[in-house]
């Protein structure tokens, strides 16, 4: 992390500003929301990693949270912002993916846990990097936040079906987070109903 | 039943008056109590924040609180501090209404106990520059108690013996078993019944201030202990630590500043059965502890905790979910609010069913 870096990223109003873009993103599911300003902050600090990821990690991720990704440069960035080591899979409350890829992401949420009907709160959030959020298969989304239906482009085929069984059964399910590398954000909460 | 009968030495309770003055004008006329209330019903200890969530709420304690919580939500935690000990409390204000001479002496500190409760129509005409006047005239005064040889006000660093310690050392009232478990978080996981004890204290610390109340005085009133007695009450500062990343111990920890509290204990004389129709008298405690200062809702929380912890059917205040679910503020005020959302579809239906009776 660059000491120029750390100079120009305010760890109070800039995770505010971010904290609220993704509140934007989930209360208005499809919508992509711009966090590109507060993400270039960070950028310094990530390497090749996708920036706005790295934001949205570094805003949910603290010294009480469980979270898991797979070792690189952005999980040694998380721990190192959260002071929090990675741990299993099935109790992490945030799921890191750098990479978009469909069969791996179908398998995370396959095994993520989805929450209790005494804590449905419990079930994880994904957070995908991908590249661009304007490329891909057009999905049609409804459901709360959603002003009758709105379309979305996102990639891949494999993680809908499974996604869509794990939210079957509201309030039990998993909220998605799809960040692209021109720093805007796309969410896919579980009360989302997706076209396969 | 309202008391305002407090008695107490002439020159304590006018001290006591002015350093009241001088706490209202050091803060520049800010609402120092209800900021304090603010932060001890979001749980979380932030005097500028919570002034700007009164300031942008119009003064409505509810509204603070629901914008402090939802701030709190999205602040990160970095560290834990250790166990805060309130015997290492900076103590600003002391008293026992169990016994009039307590090791270490009363000390009445700034409050409003002692006031005649009647409207200062001088505020009306109150500029920033009489604030200052007052404040200084008010610290002037303060310094010419202080003479040269008289007796320090405070003894040694501020902190001061425990009532209930005395107690213990006496026989009077047993110690509590130590215990290593670590406190339940209720922010972090939905409160299960029954309860532990550091549950139930956390929801009462940030229970709303009117409810807690309430609810303790119905305790008073002959739904929980008849007549308690407050031990010790004290309102003071309490320094927090968090260890150091490379620190071989307590010895290396970093001060990171200090929260105002109150904390009350409570002796409440309860009957133990020890056979064959006999029964023995003791003291079971009682114990509330909240930010800032607000001493009413500390010794209700008291009263509260005891009747909880006792285990005995003294009513609908032994009825843990009945008491720890409805006390909180953001829950109570925004279920009681969501009446006032559309409920068109389920009142046509029941009118339909009214009409159908008809």
């Amino acid at each position: 992390m660059s000491p120029e870096a750390a100079t120009t990223f305010d760890l109070v109003h800039d995770q505010q500003e971010a904290f609220r873009g993704l509140l934007e993103a989930v209360s208005f599911p499809g919508r992509l929301v711009d966090l590109s300003e507060p993400a270039s902050r960070v950028a310094p600090w990530v390497g090749d990693e996708n920036p706005a990821l790295a934001l949205a990690c570094g805003v949910l991720v603290d010294l009480d949270t469980t979270w898991t990704a797979e070792e690189g440069p952005l999980a040694r960035f998380v721990s190192e912002w959260g002071g929090v080591q990675p741990g299993p899979i099935e109790e992490a409350a945030y799921a890191i993916l750098p990479r978009f890829e469909d069969h791996h992401l179908a398998q995370v949420l396959g095994l993520v846990r989805g929450g209790t009907l005494a804590d449905p709160h419990l079930g994880a959030t994904v957070l995908v990097g991908l590249d661009d959020l304007d490329v891909g298969p057009v999905r049609t989304l409804r459901g709360p936040g959603i002003d009758d239906s709105i379309r979305a482009r996102l990639p891949g085929g494999a993680w809908v079906a499974v996604r869509n069984t794990r939210v079957a059964e509201f309030p039990l399910g998993l909220d998605l987070f799809f960040f692209d590398r021109k720093g805007r954000v796309l969410a896919l909460p579980r009360t989302t109903w997706m076209e396969d | 039943m309202a008391y305002v009968a407090v008695k107490g030495g002439t020159r304590a309770i006018e001290a006591s008056l002015n350093l009241a003055q001088r706490e209202r004008l050091r803060s520049g006329g800010h609402p120092g109590a209800l900021v304090d209330q603010v932060m001890a019903e979001a749980s979380l200890y932030a005097e500028d924040v919570a002034l700007l969530a009164v300031r942008q709420a119009e003064g409505s304690p509810e509204e603070a609180v629901f914008l402090l919580r939802a701030f709190r939500s999205t602040v990160p935690r970095l560290h834990t501090t250790r166990v805060a000990d309130p015997a290492d409390l900076w103590v600003e204000r002391r008293i026992s209404a169990a016994f009039k001479d307590i090791p270490g002496g009363q000390l009445l500190g700034a409050t409003h106990d002692y006031s005649h409760r009647l409207i200062d129509f001088g505020l009306a005409e109150e500029t920033e520059e009489s604030m200052k006047r007052t404040l200084k005239s008010i610290n002037d005064r303060l310094l010419e108690e202080i003479r040269p040889g008289a007796s320090p006000p405070t003894p040694g660093d501020g902190r001061y013996p425990k009532v209930v310690d005395y107690l213990r050392q006496l026989g009077l009232l047993p110690s509590p078993p130590d215990s290593a478990e670590v406190p339940g978080d209720v922010t972090k996981k939905s409160l299960e019944f029954p309860t532990k004890r550091s549950e139930r204290l956390q929801i009462l610390a940030r229970g709303q201030t009117g409810a807690v109340t309430a609810l303790g005085y119905a305790s008073l009133r002959g739904y929980g202990a008849l007549h308690p007695t407050v031990g010790e009450l004290r309102v003071g500062l309490l320094p927090l630590t968090v260890p150091a990343p490379d620190g071989q111990g307590p010895e290396d920890d970093h001060w990171i500043g200090e929260i105002r509290v109150t904390e009350v204990e409570t002796l409440v004389p309860v009957e133990i059965p020890r056979g064959e129709g006999r029964t023995e008298l003791e003291f079971d405690l009682g114990y509330g502890l909240c930010y800032g200062r607000n001493e009413t809702k500390a010794v209700a929380m008291s009263l509260l905790d005891q009747v909880l912890s006792s285990g005995l059917d003294q009513g609908p205040l032994s009825d843990e979910e009945f008491v720890l679910l409805h006390v909180d503020s953001v829950e109570a005020t925004g279920f009681i609010s969501h009446l006032k959302l559309p409920h068109y579809v389920t009142f046509q239906s029941k009118l339909e069913s009214v009409r159908k009776t008809r």
